[in-house]
């Protein structure tokens, strides 16, 4: 039998594609969570984007946005895969360059969930996410919305495309 | 250790000591630090890298800290060794205040780095990229020039995914340029060749060439990046450009002479685009580096690359670039003999392949080949006994692990 069809060697690379081809875990919903002191109720998805890559920086009110990370969280991925198109070590990369070019204050990380709920809850202007909706009198759960999706309802409520 | 460096440190510990006394945010500290392998076939990288070296690491460790919404101070000592280079002297890699007014306006006092392509800012930190090398168009032989801008600057967000960023100044340090491979090995075969060109004699009558004093006289770096409507496709132009002065002494026939040799203009412009989505990312940047000597006509050196990157998983990430350097635009085959050296020394064409293991959040382990044709700006190639000596085609081969925090 050619060695390539093997059936141990086949196991083996089976065995290797499946090591190194893990995906993120997480499929639930994820909700933007917010310190109370944060004077605002919904946000657009790439306001979120921009916050989360050092683009946007301060709340209406001159007060500083202070993003809140769990890094090791399955949700972590997902979370930045969905709101700012990167992975999770394409998100650490790009905040490792922010960072060590002086361009950037790295986010606040937090350990699980609950961390990341106090941590939001801690700091004013602190914005974070969960997999679960809360609202507490500390943190406050915001609407997202599709700022491009809005519009576009707007131009053509019908639904019908415009000549 | 300079009087910059030294006053930049007592700042900041001063001002470091008194941020309780004020109520302000702790201070933010980031490191990384990072020692690696090199071993080359057919031609040394830096000394003795035929042999393998283990003279390549990076240090560095960076403080920052809001002062209030809109004023933010940093700093960052850094140390490197790379062959002869560096030395693992501490040194301030940047230090400055940064005052954001409006999205769209912040202000810059003190030593910034220079923007020029994507990732001149980050080429020290390995953590931050797939590649150990980065591609020869952030040529690693003139880091000196690109290290950093001292002076102001502005930048800011515009309207439509438009970021600017402008700022002048004096560049880097003048103490590390007459070290350097530009101006200790690279400058002295130049400034040969246009000898040679201005006298008529052959480019070896001109012996002993060294540079005497070094000085940069101003600098000037602007940037527009173009973050697009489709999330993770970007566009960016960079120009960095400036003027040096360099006394040079050579000997013809057993007398020693000096001359004054004025760079008018060094520039560099770099096209940049890239497209990170998901897993992969895709980067491709041109740079068109024109500079003049005063009464020459004027030269262009050109480098470009396009390179993939894709992680397989958490941990394991691949990445390929393709990248070409030719220290003469309009020789890149050398026929025309300008600085008198073999014709492989006109071109720099480098296929490397890499292999990354992220052996934890803040553990990353590389390896790296690279097939390289050609030696043009290769810092070992340039102080061979016999130019001829030297090989076309050659391998070199990296191990890298690095630690961030």
């Amino acid at each position: 039998m050619n060695p390539i069809f093997n059936r141990k060697i086949i196991s083996f690379w089976a065995g290797i594609l499946i090591f190194l081809s893990g995906v993120p875990a997480f499929c639930g919903e994820i909700h933007i969570i917010v310190n109370t002191s944060v004077p605002v109720s919904a946000l657009s998805e790439n306001e979120i984007r921009d916050i989360y890559i050092g683009r946007k920086i301060m709340w209406p009110g001159n007060r500083k946005i202070i993003p809140v990370i769990a890094p090791s969280l399955d949700l972590h991925d997902e979370f930045t895969l969905k709101y700012t198109r990167k992975s999770g070590s394409q998100f650490k990369s790009w905040w490792l360059q922010l960072v060590f070019s002086g361009e950037g204050v790295f986010p606040k990380t937090a350990a699980s969930e609950k961390e990341m709920v106090e941590k939001v809850s801690e700091y004013e202007g602190g914005i974070g996410y969960s997999s679960v909706k809360i609202d507490t009198d500390k943190v406050k759960t915001v609407v997202v919305y599709d700022k491009d999706q809005i519009l576009k309802e707007f131009r053509n409520p019908n639904g019908t495309e415009n000549e | 250790m300079n009087k910059y460096r030294t006053t930049a440190i007592l700042l900041f510990f001063l001002f470091y000591a008194g941020l309780g006394a004020y109520g302000m945010e702790p201070v933010d500290i980031h490191g990384f630090i990072s020692q690696g392998y090199i071993r080359s076939i057919g031609n040394d990288v830096m000394t003795d890298t035929t042999q393998g070296s283990f003279e390549m690491n990076e240090m560095g460790l960076t403080f920052t800290t809001q002062v209030d919404p809109r004023l933010r101070l940093g700093i960052q000592f850094f140390a490197r060794d790379y062959g002869e280079y560096g030395n693992d002297e501490v040194t301030v890699d940047w230090a400055f205040a940064d005052y954001k007014v409006r999205p769209w306006l912040g202000l810059k006092a003190g030593s910034m780095k220079i923007a020029s392509g994507f990732y001149n800012t980050s080429r020290d930190i390995d953590s931050a990229r797939t590649f150990v090398i980065l591609p020869s168009l952030y040529m690693e032989s003139f880091r000196e020039l690109f290290v950093g801008i001292k002076g102001l600057g502005v930048y800011g967000y515009l309207p439509y995914g438009l970021s600017y960023i402008a700022s002048a100044g004096i560049g880097g340090n003048e103490e590390e340029f007459e070290d350097s491979f530009l101006f200790g090995t690279l400058f002295p075969v130049i400034f040969r060749g246009f000898a040679s060109q201005i006298s008529g004699m052959p480019p070896d009558a001109f012996t002993n060439i060294h540079p005497i004093s070094i000085r940069e006289k101003c600098a000037l770096n602007l940037g527009l990046v173009w973050n697009t409507p489709l999330t993770g496709l970007r566009f960016s132009a960079t120009y960095f450009g400036t003027r040096l002065e360099a006394d040079m002494a050579f000997d013809i026939g057993g007398n020693t002479y000096a001359q004054e040799i004025v760079l008018e203009e060094t520039a560099t412009i770099i096209y940049s685009a890239e497209y990170a989505a998901g897993d992969t990312t895709v980067a491709a940047e041109y740079m068109i580096a024109p500079f003049y000597v005063e009464d020459q006509p004027k030269r262009k050196m050109e480098s470009y690359y396009a390179s993939i990157a894709h992680r397989f998983s958490e941990r394991f990430e691949l990445g390929i670039y393709y990248s070409e350097l030719y220290p003469h635009y309009d020789d890149k085959d050398g026929s025309q003999q300008r600085e008198g050296l073999p014709f492989h020394y006109s071109w720099f064409k480098d296929f490397c392949y890499t292999l990354r293991f992220d052996l934890s959040y803040n553990w990353i382990f590389k390896m790296e080949g690279h097939v390289i044709d050609g030696v043009a700006l290769n810092p070992a190639t340039y102080k061979v006994r016999d130019f001829e000596d030297t090989s076309r085609r050659w391998e070199v081969y990296l191990a890298k692990l690095s630690y961030n925090f």
